[in-house]
């Protein structure tokens, strides 16, 4: 009895929204956000990125067979395999050190100086007992820098829980602090004492601190196994435990908080304090793992990079571990072609690109494109009115004839 | 097809008066997975008349009303609006030809003003004069609709009654052809449900079509020219109201019969103890200003107390108060004799306290969760739950599973899947869980707000019988209802509640008190009207 008419066959097409198409004959549909369909528009926002730059690197500045050189300097090879795990290591942990406070809706932009403040008290722990035996100094030197971490972060806590400061702009803030308490002491009583004038770099670790070289692939950082599986332990323990249940309520409203009699205070405060701890080990991985000494360079940015991959994971802890890795290829890729004459401020555009990309994806997943069907005009004729009889079911018919009998 | 009976038809169209149809279904469709909310739904909307739609919780009102309204697209099916082929891509394309949806649950932007709420996304407002002209069109429109709103407080600090004024002036203000109300009335205090009436009235005179969803069967008779009865999805039956009573509207809608649970006696005092105790408690409003002033009472177990009064007077403050979630300016909270004054919500659950609060939708529920998630959102607080459903720090997920399903069917809730989100379930389907889980908490005290609210009649039958079980069982419970009626049939004492005070407190065992002696205490004239309107429209409630 119905009418044959071109449907929208999607069952998931939940709600929709006008956007002025670029052609009037289509139309965006909202349609029930999934995570596989953004995890699909992400990926190909990460491959329209990298298309755009391999034009970028063929077109201006004239790089031959740009996939050739990415594969030589990145995957094929041992040292480029080697250089993508130094890269990859310290986003793991300072994407989580963004992300577990995104969960109760807070920003934690201050990676970057809770990174440098583990870094920090680890060199300190670790000059201090130069002798110690090399698992107890690693242990030792990755739990001070956990707890450097969190005292970093410990100011902004107190101040948002006690007085509601905005925690973006404090832990922003303290990001330069710790720069300079970090050259502070490279320049005092930790430097160097061979460097005269050049680059200013602390005394090296206890030989015994560093990490070990494990024989795979040609020498794989033993940092990556660790940072991975803190990642993958932190993040299991986020989902199934309490306070990752606590968080979730917190995350969603003051009224809901308030209702379920959840502290709020105190889960602030310890996703604040679990973040700092985790960029402060992702500073003492870097320490012990790469640069064995305490230098301006140390993070590299890694701080302000494990927002972005924080941003681009959503709420997976997968997602940290492949846009970590993404991001350490970029990275690879961007050093690689510098020695054509590709600034690194090139690689970083490249991520700026990616970044925007992605967040534009993120929004293209909550929409679908379907030819819209023409409205207005008498298309087709209405049929006569179906129902104006009222059609009453026989047996309350019967009923309510009974009532009045 | 159906049996046409001519002498109906004939008075129907006498009273549509010819008119022409102005929105047309047929076979429309729409699935979710495998759940079939919408199988072929035919309707027909004449202009000029006021159209009901009746159904029981999840049996696809809203879903239908989405599609009209281009939130939704049909998986199959064809509309027609004033003839011509209708078929909105988006709201925005609905809205342009004249649709205009008041949702169940408001969607409106929380932290926009009323005024930036009332205009948002629609072009016929003059925005050059900024906020300040924006308000005075608002206040202007406002006042046209005899509605009671400050058009300059913020959506987020508005009880859920003024936002759904707000609602229903968003879509008014648009200039519709085809209104659509979805259940409106669940949130409005009689009073406004009578203003609400009187635009639709007018609205119909005007030759627009309004479609009204509501649960209250009285409403529909009261306002509807023709009913349209769906059951899981399909048309059972469409009716010329005038033909209809309650019992059978009923009894289309469920395929049952309801009976109206009675009170019954209350035991003797002598067996009851205090429970709940409040003394001079005053409690403050988000906006910092006195909302319950100095107000003392007591709840004891074998009771049903209840407070009635007009929505504002300080029943949501009052409830938030006696159950931790709001913080009490002075005064002292005693459950079983022990001080909870300034204790949180968890303390309370610890007490063997259930609220049903009155914002279930942004309080009582994590949408985006899903059911398991939001069955323990205060259990984890109650040692022996806690106990079952964690150990250590760790969340034993299939125990919670296990739980959340042993709610949904105490809630006869339309679902069994624990991983289903809330925000997938109908508004009545929402508010079954809420009650059981609830229900669960309370071992000593409930304290239940609106506790019907977007229930179906036989639902909210259910919810009054387990609420007067509860009391049979020893449970203090304390009703706070703008539903008179529901008060008045539950109660064993009514304490009337106005401007933050007990104006007066009634007992109810006996012969129920007088209507007039109510709404004297309820403050004055306007409730006068109010106590009136109410009886105008009498059966609301059990
Ligand atoms: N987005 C969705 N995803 C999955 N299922 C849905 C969705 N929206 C609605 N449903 C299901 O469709 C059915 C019909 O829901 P609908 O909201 O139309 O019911 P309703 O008649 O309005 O009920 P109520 O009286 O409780 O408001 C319900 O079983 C509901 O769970
Ligand atoms: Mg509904």
């Amino acid at each position: 009895m119905s009418l044959s008419l071109p449907t929208v066959t999607d069952v998931h097409v939940r709600q929709s929204i006008g956007v002025r198409s670029l052609r009037s004959r289509w139309t965006w549909i909202r349609q029930e956000p999934s995570e596989t369909r953004s995890w699909i528009c992400r990926l190909i926002a990460v491959v329209l990125a990298l298309v755009v730059a391999g034009a970028y690197l063929v077109i201006t500045v004239h790089v031959p067979d740009v996939l050739g050189l990415v594969l030589r300097t990145t995957f094929t090879t041992a040292p480029g395999l080697q250089e993508l795990v130094v890269l990859a290591t310290p986003f793991f942990l300072t994407a989580m050190a963004a992300q577990i406070p995104l969960r109760v809706g807070l920003w934690n932009v201050g990676g970057e100086g809770q990174f440098f403040a583990g870094a920090w008290l680890a060199t300190a722990f670790a000059f201090s007992l130069p002798h110690a035996p090399g698992g107890v100094l690693i242990i030792g030197m990755l739990l001070a820098g956990a707890v450097g971490g969190a005292i970093w972060v410990a100011i902004p806590v107190l101040v948002k829980t006690l007085l509601n400061v905005n925690e973006i702009i404090t832990t922003l803030m303290l990001n330069f602090a710790a720069t300079y308490w970090i050259a502070y002491w490279i320049t005092g009583s930790w430097r160097y004492p061979s460097t005269q004038g050049g680059t200013i770099e602390s005394r090296f670790m206890p030989a015994q601190s560093n990490l070990p070289l494990i024989h795979l692939a040609g020498g794989l950082d033993s940092g990556l196994i660790i940072a991975v599986a803190l990642t993958i332990a932190v993040g299991l323990a986020v989902r199934y435990s309490i306070f990752g249940y606590r968080t979730l309520i917190v995350g969603s409203g003051r009224a809901v908080s308030s209702y379920a009699g959840v502290r709020v205070r105190w889960v602030i405060a310890l996703s604040l304090l679990l973040g700092g701890a985790l960029a402060g080990a992702g500073g003492v991985l870097q320490l012990i793992g790469n640069s064995h000494q305490l230098t301006p360079g140390l993070s590299d940015n890694t701080g302000y990079l494990g927002i972005a991959v924080a941003v681009l994971a959503g709420g997976s802890v997968l997602g940290v571990i492949v846009m970590s890795c993404l991001l350490a290829v970029i990275m690879s890729v961007g050093q690689a072609v510098q020695i054509y004459g590709v600034s690194s401020e090139d690689v970083f555009i490249l991520i700026g690109l990616l970044l925007l990309l992605a967040t534009i994806a993120e929004v293209v997943a909550k929409y679908r494109l379907v030819r819209k069907v023409p409205t207005g005009g008498t298309a087709r004729v209405p049929k006569e009115p179906v129902g104006l009889a009222p059609s009453v079911s026989e047996s309350s018919r019967a009923a309510v004839a009974g009532d009045v009998g | 097809m159906r049996t046409i009976d001519t002498e109906s038809a004939s008075s129907i169209r006498e009273r549509a008066g010819e008119r022409a149809v102005k929105l047309q279904l047929e076979g429309i469709e729409k699935s979710f997975g495998l759940l079939a909310a919408v199988a072929g739904v035919d309707l027909d909307c004449y202009a000029g008349e006021v159209h009901a739609i009746l159904g029981e919780n999840g049996a696809g009102k809203s879903t239908l009303m989405k599609i009209v309204a281009g939130d939704l697209q049909p998986d199959a099916g064809h509309m027609w609006l004033d003839g011509e082929t209708y078929r909105p891509a988006s709201p925005k394309q609905a809205m342009r030809r004249g649709i205009g949806i008041v949702h169940q649950d408001h969607q409106l932007v929380s932290r926009f003003t009323v005024a930036e709420n009332l205009f948002l996304g629609w072009d016929g407002a003059d925005r050059v004069g900024g906020p300040r002209s924006l308000a005075e069109q608002a206040s202007a429109i406002v006042d046209r609709y005899g509605f009671e709103l400050d058009p300059t407080s913020t959506v987020r600090d508005l009880s859920v009654g003024e936002q759904q004024r707000v609602a229903i002036l968003r879509a008014l203000v648009r200039g519709v052809s085809v209104l659509i109300l979805d259940e409106p009335t669940a949130t409005l205090t009689p009073q406004e449900v009578e203003v609400l009436f009187g635009v639709m009235r007018n609205l119909a005179t005007d030759g627009c079509a309004v479609l009204f969803i509501t649960h209250k069967l009285c409403e529909v008779l009261a306002i509807s020219a023709r009913v349209t009865v769906l059951r899981a999805g399909v048309r059972v039956a469409e009716l010329g109201a005038h033909e209809c009573d309650e019992r059978l509207l009923a009894r289309e809608m469920l395929g049952r019969d309801v009976e109206s649970p009675s009170k019954g006696d209350a035991p003797p005092r002598a067996v009851s103890e205090p429970i709940l105790q409040a003394s001079g408690v005053t409690v403050r409003d988000d906006r910092g200003s006195l909302a319950v002033d100095d107000v003392s009472f007591e709840v004891h177990s074998h009771e049903i107390v209840g407070i009635a009064g007009v929505a504002g007077n300080g029943q949501r403050e009052l409830s938030e108060a006696v159950t931790g979630v709001r913080r009490v300016a002075s005064g002292r909270v005693l459950v079983d004799g022990k001080e909870m004054t300034g204790e949180d919500a968890a303390s309370y659950v610890r007490a063997g306290v259930g609220h049903i609060p009155e914002d279930r939708l942004t309080a009582g529920m994590i949408l985006r969760e899903s059911i398991a998630n939001n069955s323990i959102l205060k259990m984890l607080h109650v040692e022996t739950d806690r106990s079952n459903l964690t150990r250590g720090p760790w969340l034993r997920r299939r125990e919670i599973d296990r739980f959340a399903r042993q709610l949904l069917v105490e809630g006869q809730v339309s679902t069994s899947d624990p991983k289903v989100k809330v925000a997938n379930l109908s508004g009545g389907n929402i508010q079954r869980f809420l009650v059981a889980r609830e229900l669960r908490a309370a071992s000593r005290l409930l304290v239940a707000v609106h506790p019907t609210r977007g229930l179906d009649v036989g639902a909210a039958d259910r919810v009054w019988r387990i609420l007067l079980r509860a009391r049979d069982e020893g449970i203090a419970v304390l009703l706070i209802s703008e539903d008179l009626d529901e008060v008045l049939s539950l109660s064993n004492r009514v304490l009337v509640l106005s401007a933050g005070r007990i104006a007066g407190e009634l007992d109810n065992t006996g012969a129920p008190p007088s209507r007039e002696h109510l709404g004297m205490l309820m403050g004055g004239v306007e409730q006068e009207a109010l106590v009136g309107s109410a009886a105008a429209l009498k059966g609301c409630g059990p």
